[in-house]
């Protein structure tokens, strides 16, 4: 496994534990795999000190040489891809798993995971009209 | 060589003597952890708290942070690559019985100002105008950085000081900004609400 890969697979991690932490105290059930908070603390702080163990524990992250010396503009690159997938793979696995929940009304923007899967966030969202002919 | 080496000194002499201490000033010195574990706060405030209003607020921090970076990043790069400012060398070259590979490699960009300090300053000071305590954490968590890299014999204390002052005055410049980029911004959240991965402005 690609250091690179290494790297992007421990932020991916801990971005989903993050990510299950703030939905647990922000209450946005769209971004929740739990439907009682204290699980969402409990598995996101879990998921977080995982991935650190495993990052950290399964080799030196000192050492010498160019995989581990990476540039600043490429580990944020890494970093955000990592987050931007975590973030994909949230929103997807909570619209599989809170499909059909009844009570959806999207009041709009990230508000709307409070009630709303993405999925149904997205399918709510206004469809985009062909522009009308003007008449000649 | 600045005038602080003796500091530098007395903190390096520790490494390699407590096994404890070495485990946590690895991780502190170590080029990803800091960064990372500054990334995954900022993603928090995103997504936090219940208040939407006060979402909000943490989203255009966020954004600004990011500002406040492109600023660190233009001055790093005027400093040290326009410029060639490079005072002095690095602690293990300049002092014989500091030994960087007790638990890092050797760095080979410029020793003043850090890059690391600046960088996570900057992000910090930024989250402080905004949410106290977050801010007050990613600013404990950039001072342990530093220390680790003193520890490490990679920086001197003032090449840390030096970076930190740097990251501040970006955090201000962006923050003092912030009336101008408001329009932008609000914008970059206002797409991103309508896709509901942001808030909108509470009226």
């Amino acid at each position: 496994m690609s250091f690179a890969f290494q790297y992007m697979l421990w932020v991916f991690g801990a971005s989903c534990g993050v990510l299950q932490i703030a939905a647990a105290a922000s209450g946005l059930r769209g971004l929740s795999f739990f439907s009682r908070p204290l699980w969402g603390y409990l598995a996101g702080s879990a998921l977080v000190i995982a991935s650190f163990a495993w990052f950290y524990g399964t080799a030196d992250r000192n050492a010498v040489g160019p995989p581990y010396q990476t540039p600043q503009q490429t580990q944020i690159i890494y970093a955000g891809a990592a987050v931007l997938a975590a973030l994909a793979f949230t929103l997807a696995t909570c619209s599989v798993i809170r499909r059909g929940t009844r009570g959806c009304a999207p009041s709009g923007g990230l508000e709307s995971l409070r009630h709303c899967t993405y999925s149904e966030l997205l399918r709510s969202l206004p469809a985009r009209r062909p522009a009308r002919r003007r008449r000649s | 060589m600045p005038p602080d080496f003796r500091i530098l000194l007395a903190v390096h002499r520790l490494a390699g003597n407590t096994p404890l201490l070495d485990s946590v000033m690895r991780l502190a010195v170590n080029d990803f952890f800091s960064p990372v574990l500054l990334l995954l706060i900022l993603v928090g405030l995103w997504f936090s708290p219940a208040d939407p209003a006060r979402r909000r607020r943490h989203q255009h921090a966020v954004l600004l942070a990011a500002v406040a970076q492109v600023i660190v990043g233009a001055a790093m790069n005027l400093l040290n690559s326009r410029l060639g400012f490079d005072p002095w060398p690095r602690p293990f070259v300049a002092l014989p019985e500091v030994d960087p590979l007790l638990l890092f490699y050797p760095p080979q960009d410029p020793s003043f100002p850090s890059h690391l300090a600046a960088v996570e300053s900057a992000l910090a000071a930024t989250v402080v105008f905004y949410n106290r305590k977050a801010g007050t954490i990613m600013l404990l968590v950039t001072l342990l950085s530093g220390l680790g890299r003193v520890y490490a014999g990679v920086h001197y204390p003032i090449d840390i000081a030096g970076g930190m002052a740097l990251g501040f005055l970006a955090a201000g410049l962006a923050r003092t900004a912030s009336p101008l980029l408001q329009p932008v911004t609000s914008r970059l959240l206002g797409w991103l609400a309508r896709l509901g991965l942001a808030d909108y402005e509470q009226r």
